[in-house]
This record gives structure tokens, sequence and C-alpha cells, in this order.
């Protein structure tokens, strides 16, 4: 069973390599809760803390307000030690084995000051792992149990119902398949010949299955293999439900009529039964029959299914299961091995954002959607500390081969700031075969580098470096490196990485990024917000904005960089997807990027993460200097891009302090009508040779503005929801009329942590920043 | 036996030359067949302006992006060259217009040809601000007239317009003083021309100049007029070119010293343009009597002064990025100076401030093989300058995550490599085509510090030699 936790409830967090803001378990509702727990707006200002123990450097560390690094072999010893101290503070002792510190660098001090955290927040801590390691969870279960979390940040009674695939079946499954006593398979919503240590054993032992059935939206590795394949509907597609969380049930409907001759896995079941129906008869039958019981509070069905499809889900109580006990022998019996190292460093796999496991491969948005920390796209590699890479005189680009004695990768090395040393990290979800055909994306001309060469795949396949242990599928491995004489470029949107310019050009800090700790912000809460400027203007004011005038603040203490804003501009807007070598070429086009600055040494990095898109500056620098008024500015303070009127001088783009603008360097649309239908109509597609830039979703202000008018009532704060502002699951992002004073922004635009970059120049954004507060000391 | 000169003043053209002799020096070369020489250095010109010219076919085909630029940098070798060739041509019309006006008139020797420089880079720059816009084919809308688009106007703030305006006059002016100048040669090319044809072409472009002293005073008289007018032109076209820079926000750009600077700059490199052209031309073309010596060290004055007054200019924007406590100029400067584009800086620091030094040993300045290389060391100089001007400042800015590098693609250096191309093209099809020399001035001059002249003299006479009353 896995447990619903609840980061909402807790106020110390410590997470073991648990990336629960990027990509473990439900990260978009962890991303909400967390937020939860730290709410500067409350008197006195609440603020959990986290501490993040891991050895790469994942979007949840970059948040934690400690981080420590440590690897994966060194999580048994950290964590019996934490549940020793706490045994001892309860007055139990339970465990058998007491925990040597010199199997790991983290100082007992350390250890000690997040013991006595978790302890005063009894009731209110967490303590989550991910590490797929059964004894490990026996200690963090038993530190939880030591909290008593269960019950308060850990909800049993309402478990989640997400990632409950059992690895070890799988592997009797094999062997069944081997022996033959497998007559008939079938897969869906898998891919184990892609995604197994073992997938060419699958792959040989499906062979010998007589019929097998892959249900499948795209052409996968393990479908290839199968005797019969299915073509599914596209979630967008099709009707579906699901419970991820044990009450909640959530309807997914079709966005539009399918595009092809697909069928839902349901309705391909149903058929074969002789019963065949559409996916909506289905589900509406299932939730006449199974759901509608379970309910009191609508007496009629019609009723409970509209509600359901207006909120998207429906909370329903089922009789309570009874909450297992903790069981203490898992406890006593617990042997935890010392681990003997059989290489020189560890591996660690994991999934990117936009990739997960690689599901996502086949989706050239995703594949170009930078990763949150490395800012790399179109690609995994080698993350290793940048120490690591200095002493083994390795260079980003020059690419390695990892071997654990069994498999071989090579891939490109990527210096990390802020991983263990010892630690080498590479993304899984790549070198799928779906990924052959973007040998084409990106434009075409007589210098391009091909994203991907003629039948090779993005990125490589790390599975094989998974490992089975007692069952389970472990995400680390000892591992050797051996450099090779090949180097493959990296593409990053950002290469320099610190808020800090280079020490021999002066060194200091770039006034962007305003901080505090959450110890000064209690005092004065516009502390680290004192860079104040007095501008002195000359003229008065000629342009005043008598009706609306927008205005967007974006909170840095709840960014976590997760990149959703990215993909969802992407998608509102009609960005064009530009292909691996014209990201190297620093000319990706998304209009809204996420810098991520690191600070501090490189071994022990602090990363804040700052959205930063079109400004529309009231004093905007872009607009004085373009010969043909091709871009201006409206009446509401908006910076208006017009794409048929600019001729391409690129002038603004150079005069644009925050370089948010973008260049159409090519024609990056294809005759391709299916592809097209991804277009959204309400945007004009941009031709060759034009710029453009963050409209702040104008297609939406005048869609609500016209919604308002038709309705004959005043347009509300919050009525204009932005594509950014929408996806983001941390509400960082707040978008309002600032000459409305009861308007959300209006507050925060007089918060004392409200800044603009660049504020002295009096370019006048109206895009502000609430300076970023971490509890730290 | 000997040719008298006077005690305070050298000699502008050295020789014993008579009237005639100019005649036939300055024209020969236009009714000879051309030299060998020639047609190799105009089939290598013309084949490199085809390299270019496909370079840009095929840029403006397919796009921009076949260039290096990126997000950060929107600009780098298409307006490095556009300032460089505009630059090029400071020197014709301040030759023609300014030393006139001030009665210099050792300039007789090589306003022509320097004019026709001016006219010819003017060209090549024009051709780039016109390639580098997006929509190449809209270039028409940032010119402000009465049309159907709304009617859509122009933004007259943007410094890319006053670019525009600024450098079609320069270019319109520089034309028309140029051809003025050569109207009298144009007569004297007629009337000595044998074929039917000939005679009615330069019958119709020497506009049936008769030679009166009516026409020669109502053409003195307009070329004082245009002279006057070029003259202010000479300063703001480079003047309103820095302003696309100084009225920008970017640190590098964002400076009002760029006038003067920009100013300097382009006399500076306008000439030791016409060094580079003048010392080959005299040497081809036995020119040596008409472009002495003389003629060689008072341009290298020029440039030694002018490079003076950039070095200066580099010097101020230096302390101003440093005492000004502004932290983005003064890490612009030092990002310049030790960043990734150091070499860049100091290519440009040492061809500009510290080898135009050697001018100040007045035998550097008469040694004809020095001074040429070291004219084309300052015009390396001045194109560095333009590019770390533009992509040093360009390339970290403001904000740390949208610093990047810049590249040249092959394009790039094609384009450059054909605007090369086009300028020696239409400069040799020039030396071919027109008198290289305004034969109607330099017999104005010819007289010039010789008190008497021995009629009979024999051989020539070295211009320098000893003085004898």
């Amino acid at each position: 069973m896995l447990p619903h936790y609840r980061f909402d409830r807790a106020k110390v967090i410590v997470g073991f390599d648990a990336d629960f803001l990027g990509t473990w378990i439900s990260p978009v509702e962890f991303t909400k809760d967390y937020m939860k727990t730290r709410n500067l707006s409350e008197k006195p200002p609440r603020m959990s803390y986290h501490v993040q123990i891991e050895g790469r450097l994942s979007v949840t560390g970059s948040n934690a307000d400690n981080r420590i690094t440590a690897t994966t072999a060194e999580f048994g010893v950290l964590l019996n030690y934490i549940a020793a101290k706490l045994e001892e503070k309860a007055g139990t002792a339970n465990l058998p084995v007491k925990a040597d510190l010199t199997q790991t660098r983290v100082s007992k001090q350390t250890l000690d000051k997040i013991i006595s955290k978790l302890w005063s927040a009894k009731g209110n801590s967490l303590v989550v792992c991910g590490a797929n390691d059964v004894r490990l969870q026996i200690l963090v279960n038993y530190i939880n149990h030591l909290l008593g979390s269960y019950g308060a940040t850990i909800d049993l009674a309402r478990p989640s119902y997400q990632k409950l695939g059992d690895e070890n079946s799988v592997n009797e499954l094999i062997d069944k398949m081997n022996g033959g006593e497998v007559s008939a398979l079938f897969i869906a919503g898998v891919n184990p010949v892609y995604s197994l240590p073992n997938g060419a054993e699958f792959k040989e032992a499906l062979q010998k299955v007589p019929f097998s059935v892959a249900f499948t939206e795209y052409s996968d590795e393990t479908a290839e293999h199968a005797s019969i394949v299915c073509p599914q509907s596209h979630f967008l597609e099709s009707w579906n439900d699901s419970e991820p969380v044990e009450g909640y049930l959530s309807i997914t409907q079709p966005l539009i009529s399918r595009l092809g001759l697909s069928r839902t896995l349901n309705e391909c079941l149903s058929a074969w039964t002789g019963k065949s129906a559409t996916d909506y008869a289905l589900l509406q039958d299932y939730w006449k029959r199974h759901v509608f019981p379970l309910q009191k509070e609508h007496a009629d069905f019609q009723n409970l299914w509209d509600r359901a499809l207006i909120d998207g889900y429906v909370e329903i109580k089922r009789p309570a299961k009874k909450a297992s006990s903790f069981n203490m022998n898992a406890v006593k019996n617990l042997r935890l091995d010392s681990a003997k190292p059989s290489g020189d460093y560890e591996l660690v796999l994991y999934q990117k954002v936009g990739i997960l496991d690689g599901r996502h491969a086949q989706n050239p948005w995703l594949q170009e959607l930078p990763d949150p920390i490395t800012k790399a796209v179109w690609d995994n590699y080698v993350s290793m500390a940048p120490q690591t890479a200095k002493r083994l005189n390795l260079r980003q680009g020059d690419v390695v081969r990892v071997s654990d004695g069994n498999s071989e990768i090579e891939l490109p090395v990527l210096p990390q700031p802020g991983q263990h040393e010892k630690v080498i990290a590479v993304a899984l979800g790549y070198g799928r075969n779906t990924t052959k055909r973007f040998k084409d994306i990106g434009p075409d001309w007589i210098s391009k580098r091909p994203t991907v060469k003629e039948g090779e795949t993005v990125g490589e396949n790390a599975y094989r470096f998974l490992k089975w242990q007692n069952g389970f599928l472990h995400f680390s491995g000892r591992v050797n490196i051996h450099p090779t004489e090949k180097t493959r470029i990296i593409a990053q949107t950002q290469t320099y990485n610190s808020i800090t310019v280079p020490e021999k050009l002066g060194g200091e800090r770039r006034p962007l990024i305003r901080e505090t700790t959450l110890k000064e912000y209690s005092k004065d809460p516009a502390s680290g917000n004192k860079y104040k400027h007095q501008i002195l203007q000359l003229w008065t004011e000629d342009h005043v904005y008598t009706g609306h005038h927008w205005a967007m603040v974006i909170d840095l203490s709840k960014c976590t960089g997760c990149s959703a804003c990215v993909i969802s501009c992407q998608a509102e807007n009609n960005v064009p997807v530009v292909g691996k070598d014209e990201v190297y070429r620093r000319r990706e086009l998304h209009w809204i990027r996420i810098d991520r600055y690191y600070s501090g040494p490189e071994s022990d990095v602090e990363v804040v993460h700052q959205p930063v898109m079109c400004h529309h500056c009231d004093h905007a620098p872009c607009e004085g200097v373009c010969p043909v008024l091709a871009t201006l500015h409206s009446d509401e303070g908006i910076n208006q891009q017009i794409y048929n009127r600019c001729v391409g001088t690129r002038y603004c783009a150079n005069n644009c302090p925050y370089k948010v603008r973008r260049f159409n360097w090519f024609s990056y649309r294809k005759k391709d009508e299916k592809e097209n239908l991804v277009l959204n109509p309400d945007v004009t597609v941009r031709s060759r040779g034009i710029m453009e830039k963050c409209s702040w979703c104008v297609q939406r202000i005048q869609e609500a503005k016209a919604e308002a008018k038709r309705k004959g009532v005043k347009l509300a704060d919050g009525d204009i929801k932005l594509a950014c502002e929408q996806s983001c699951p941390a509400d960082a992002i707040v978008f309002g009329d600032m000459n409305d004073p009861q308007s959300r922004i209006s507050k925060l635009i007089h918060h004392p942590r409200h800044y603009n970059m660049l504020e002295e120049m009096n370019f006048k954004p109206t895009v502000g920043y609430l300076s970023l507060v971490r509890n730290k000391e | 036996m000997s040719i008298y000169y006077s005690i305070l003043r050298k000699p502008i053209i050295a020789g014993d030359k008579k009237l005639k002799d100019i005649t036939d020096d300055v024209i020969r070369p236009l009714e000879q067949k051309p030299t060998l020489l020639w047609w190799v250095a105009f089939l290598v010109s013309l084949t490199v302006l085809l390299i270019g010219v496909v370079a840009v076919t095929y840029q403006i085909k397919v796009g921009i992006g076949t260039w290096g630029l990126n997000k950060t940098i929107g600009w780098a070798f298409d307006i490095t060259n556009f300032v460089f060739w505009i630059g090029i041509g400071h020197a014709g019309t301040l030759i023609s217009a300014i030393l006139f006006l001030f009665r210099q008139r050792w300039r007789t020797s090589i306003n022509r040809s320097a004019e026709a420089m001016t006219i010819i880079a003017v060209m090549c720059a024009g051709i780039f601000p016109l390639i580098h816009m997006g929509r190449p084919w809209l270039f028409f809308w940032v010119i402000p007239y009465p049309n159907l688009r709304g009617p859509l106007w122009v933004n007259f703030r943007s410094p890319l317009l006053w670019d525009f305006f600024a450098i079609s006059t320069y270019f319109t002016i520089s034309l028309i003083f140029w051809y003025l100048g050569l109207i009298p040669d144009m007569a004297t090319l007629r009337d000595r021309a044998k074929s039917k044809i000939k005679k009615f072409v330069y019958g119709l472009m020497s506009f049936g100049w008769n030679g009166s002293a009516r026409i020669w005073h109502h053409y003195e008289t307009t070329y004082l007029l245009l002279a006057a007018l070029a003259t202010p032109l000479v300063l703001s076209v480079h003047s309103i070119v820095s302003m696309d820079f100084a009225t920008a926000v970017i640190p590098g750009w964002h400076s009002t010293i760029f006038p003067p600077y920009f100013v300097a700059g382009a006399i500076f490199s306008g000439f030791s343009m016409v060094l580079t052209l003048m010392i080959i031309a005299r040497k081809v073309l036995h020119y040596e009597e008409y472009i002495t010596i003389d003629h060689i060290e008072k341009m290298c004055k020029i440039v030694l002064v002018t490079g003076g007054i950039v070095a200066l200019s580099y010097g101020i924007e230096i302390f101003m990025a440093i005492f000004f406590g502004n932290q983005y100029e003064r890490f612009m400067f030092l990002n310049r100076a030790l960043g990734p584009y150091a070499w860049a800086f100091w290519i440009m620091i040492s061809c500009n401030v510290l080898f135009p030094q050697f001018l100040w040993i007045k035998k550097i300045r008469r040694n004809v093989a020095l001074v040429f290389i070291l004219s084309i060391v300052v015009n390396i100089g001045m194109w560095f300058e333009r590019f770390v001007i533009i992509v040093t400042s360009l390339h970290r800015d403001f904000l740390p995550s949208s610093w990047a590098m810049y590249k040249p693609t092959i394009i790039e250096i094609a384009t450059l490599a054909g605007s090369f191309g086009l300028f020696f093209t239409f400069f040799l099809l020039f030396a071919r085509f027109v008198p290289f020399i305004a034969i109607g001035e330099v017999k104005g001059v010819l007289k010039y510090g010789k008190l008497k002249k021995n009629l009979t003299s024999e051989g020539s006479v070295k211009a320098n030699a000893d003085v004898t009353v």
C-alpha cells in the first residue's frame, strides 16, 4: 500500500532522494501542498523546514532549505542513526543495529540538528525516501512511526493508488513466459522491453508466448514484438476515469474527436467480450453502477455526472478500511549490509520532469523543455560534480563510457554543481525507438547538425543499469567511468549559471535576485529588498492608464522551477520546436524561461529559479528603437508585437535588457495537416524573419473582456488567467489589473517583498518579483 | 638647368610636368588595353563578389538563421561590416569637402579616387542594413511616404530610421559632388575621344562643358557650395550611425561620447584605406609624381591625429566604466578586456592605439612599405573596434542567464568577403573607366611651390631636391 503523503500538514520535511516536487509519485499535488506550508502572508510568517538529502541535484533539492549531499549507499546509515536517536527520545529500543557514522561524510552535528527539528515538530513532520529498497523504507516508516506521522502527515485511511506496480511479479511473469505457461499476454500502459533492465530477456520470452496483444498509442519497443498491436486513442481523445487517491474519483474528458482509427482499452475489451460500446457509454454505465451508490449528495445520476464533469472529480466515501498497525517485527529483524563498493562511483538513475520514465519521449515539446536544473534539452548525459570532472580531466561534452561490469553506456559529461563527488547521475527515459523520427526536426540548412543522426535515438537508454535486488529494481549502483575520445554537444538554454559574475571580472553579485532568511523576514518584511533607487524624472507622465493597467507578480519563494509554465506557454502560444542544434546555438523560442542561478561554493550551491518573460515595461527600450513601429504599447500597458509589420531588424531584441525577445531565424512551420492541428487557432502563427515574444496571452485577455462585456458585468480580478499562471502548481504567478486597488496584484505590488529587476534603469517593467525567503540560519 | 623651388613650400606635384603631361598621364590607363595585372585583380575581386552574392542569396532564401546570431546577440558581423564600411566611406568626402574648404591644395591628387572609394564603400555599407533584416523584401517600410497600408508611418524616434536618412543623404551628396568634379575631366575625355560612340557618351556625361570662364565660374561656385553642404554630412553620418548604439540601453552602447568618437574613428579608418589604395595605385599606375611621399606623410599625420582621438575615447570609456560606479558598465569593460572576447579587444587596442604611434617617426611616415602595412593594421583594428563594441556589449549584458557566445558562420564570412569583392570590383572598374586623378584640379596646383621653371630642363628632378634659389 502506498500512503497518501500530506505535505500540507508538515512543518519539518526530510527527503531522502525523493524528488516530490519534480517527479516523485504526484509532484503537482505535492507542490501545491508543500507551498501551503510556506505561507509568508500569515502573521507571523510560516514556513516548513525542508531538508533534502541526495546525491544529485534534484528539483526538490534545489528548493530545500537545507540540502545535504550523500550517496544512496549512505542512506541506510543516516536513517539508522536518525531512527536510533529518535528511539532514544521516544524511550524505546527496537533497532537491532547501531549506526556507524564513519560510513558517511555527513556530520553528527548536522544530523542531530535535523533530528531535534523533527522531534520538536512531532506529529507535523514527515520523512520520505525515494529509494526503492525495502530495508530503507522500513527505517523510514519506523522514523515516521516514532514521529507520530501516521494519521497526520501520512494518510493511510485514504491511501494513494498511484504507482502500484509490482516489480517482483514481472520477473515471475518472465519465468512463466519462458516456461510456456502463458498462452496469451495483454500488454497495456507499459513498455517492459524498453524499461526493464532485462528487457531483452522479456523480448525473448515474449516470442514464446503464442498470442500477445499490445495496446499502445505509439509504436514502442514492446509492441514491435507483440503478435497484435491495438492502436489506442490518446487520453485527450477518450473518456476515462481514475482514482489517484482513495475517495477522489476523477473523469478524463476528450478534448477532440479522434484523429485516427483507434479505440480505447475499455472499448477493445468490451468489443471482444461481445458488448461493443463506446468508452463514453462504458464509463457512464460503470459510474451508474459503481460510483452512484457510493454517494448520497446527488439523488439523480445525471446530477452527479454533471457535477463530476464540471469539477473534474467527485469525492466518495467507502467504508473505512482497517488501518493496519505498525509491524515492529520488520524493524527488529532489519539487517543493513554495509555497502561494499565495487566501482568508483555511484550511479543514480533519475527521471526528468519532461520525459519521466520515457513515456513522453515522442513529444518534441517535452524533449525541448529545458531540464529545471541543467537547462539541457534533447539528451541525457552523465552529470557529475565539477570537482570530479576536473579531477578526471573531463570537460562538458566529453563522452565517457559508464560501465557496471554488465552494461555499458556512452554519454557526454555535464558538470553539475551541487552534486556529490562520488555520484554520477543519468536520466532514464532516453534512447526510445520513437525518437528516431526526430532526425528531421528543426530547420534545414547547410551548417545544420541533426538532432539525432539517421537511425539514432535521443539520448541513450539507461534502464539496463537498473538492478534487481530482492525483487525490487534499484535505481542506483556502483559504476566505473572511462573517458573516450568522442565528444558530443549538450544543448542548454542557459550556459552561465551563477548569479555572480566571474571572479576575474569583478566577481560581484547581480542584484537581480533578492533574498532573505525567514528570521530576517519575520523581523523586517523588506529585508533583503533594500536595494532601492530614487528615480528622478524630467518629464511628467504622458501616458496615463485610465482603464486597465495589467501587471504580473512572480513569487520567487514559490517557484520550484518545475517548468510547467514553459510548456503551457508553448502550447497556448504556438511556440515552435527548433531542435537540438538550434538550442545549442541559443535560439530556442520559448516565450517564458526559468533562469536558474547558483550561488555559493560549487560543492554546496544554493539554487534559485526565476521565471522570466516579457516584462511589458511602461518605458520599454524595445519600442523606441523599432524603425517601423512594429512594437508598441497598448493603452492597457501591454507591450505588443505586430508581427505583420515587423521587418526583422532585431534592434528591439538587442535593446531588451531582459533578453526576452525571440526571433524567427527560419521558417519553422511545416505543411503537416496533422501536426498543425496542435496549433491554437486564437494565436497567430509567425513567419520567418520576424520578432516575437510573450504577449501576456493577449487572446485570453481579450476573450475575458469580451465575455464580461457580453454578460454586462465588470471584469473581475482573476477572470483572466494566463497560460503560465494557470499551469503553475505553486501559484507563484499572479496576473491582474493594478488600476484596481482591490485586486491581488495591487496588494502584491505594494508588498515589502516586491521588487522589479533593474528598477534603477527606470524601464518601469510591469512584471515584478517577490523576494526569495529561505528558511535557513 | 634646374627648377626653382620655393623656400617656404614644397611643390605638390613632383617632376617637371607640363599641363599636357598631366592629361596624358592620367588618361593613359583609360586609353590603353587593361593590363594583365588589372585582369587578374578584377577577376579575383569579381569571384569574391560572386561568392558573396551566393551567400547573400542563400541567406535571404533560407533565413537569418544561416548567420551565427542568437537570442542574445542580434547583431554581429552584419552591423560590424556596416559600420566598418561607412567608416571607410568617410575619408573621401572629408578630403574633397573639408580639406577643400581649408584650402588644403594637396588634396587634388587624391580627392577623385578617395571620393570614388567613399561612394563604393557606402554602397558596400548600405547592403548590410538591407540584408540584416529578417524580411528584406519589405525594406521600403522604413521609408516614410503616404502609403496604402493605413497609411502606416515610420518611427521617427528610431536611430535606424535616422540611419536610413543619413546614409541615403550622404550617398546622394557624395555621388553628386564626385560627379560634379568629374565634369571637366569628362569634357577632356570627350575632346580626346577618337570613336564616335565614346565622343557621344563622354559628351553626354560632360553636359556640354566648353571650358569657358563663365562655365568655370559656375562650376567652382557650385563646387564650393556643395563642399559646404557636404561638410556637415561628414560629421553627421557617423554621429548618427553611432546613435544606433548610443541611444540604446545596453552597457557598452549607452554612451554619450559615441558621436565624436565614431567620427574620429571613421576618419582614422577612412584615411588608412585611402593610404592603402593610393600606395598601390601610385605604384601600379605610376603616379608617384602626383601622389608623392609628401602626400603620404600628410595623410599619415591625419591618421595619427584621429588615432589619438580614438585612443582618447577608449581611455574615457574605460575611465567612465571604472569610476562611474555602475556595476554593469564596469563589468562590461572588464569583460571586454579580460572576458572571452579579450583577444578581439586587444587586437583593437594594439592595432588602433599602439601601432599607429610609429607614425610619430618621420622616417616611418615616409617609408611607403611601412605605411602600407600600418594602414592595413589600422583597418583591421577598426573592424575589430566595431566587432568589440557590438558583440562584447551584447553577449554579456544585464541578466547572466542570457549570456551567450557568438561565432560567425561560413555564410557571414562569405558575405564579409563578398563586400570586399564588391569594393575592389567597383574600384578597379573606376580606375579603368574614370580618370583616377582630377585632371582639372591637379593642373591648378601644378605650379604650386615652384617659383620659376626652366623650360629647357632635362630629365626628372626629385621632389625633395635641395632648394636652390
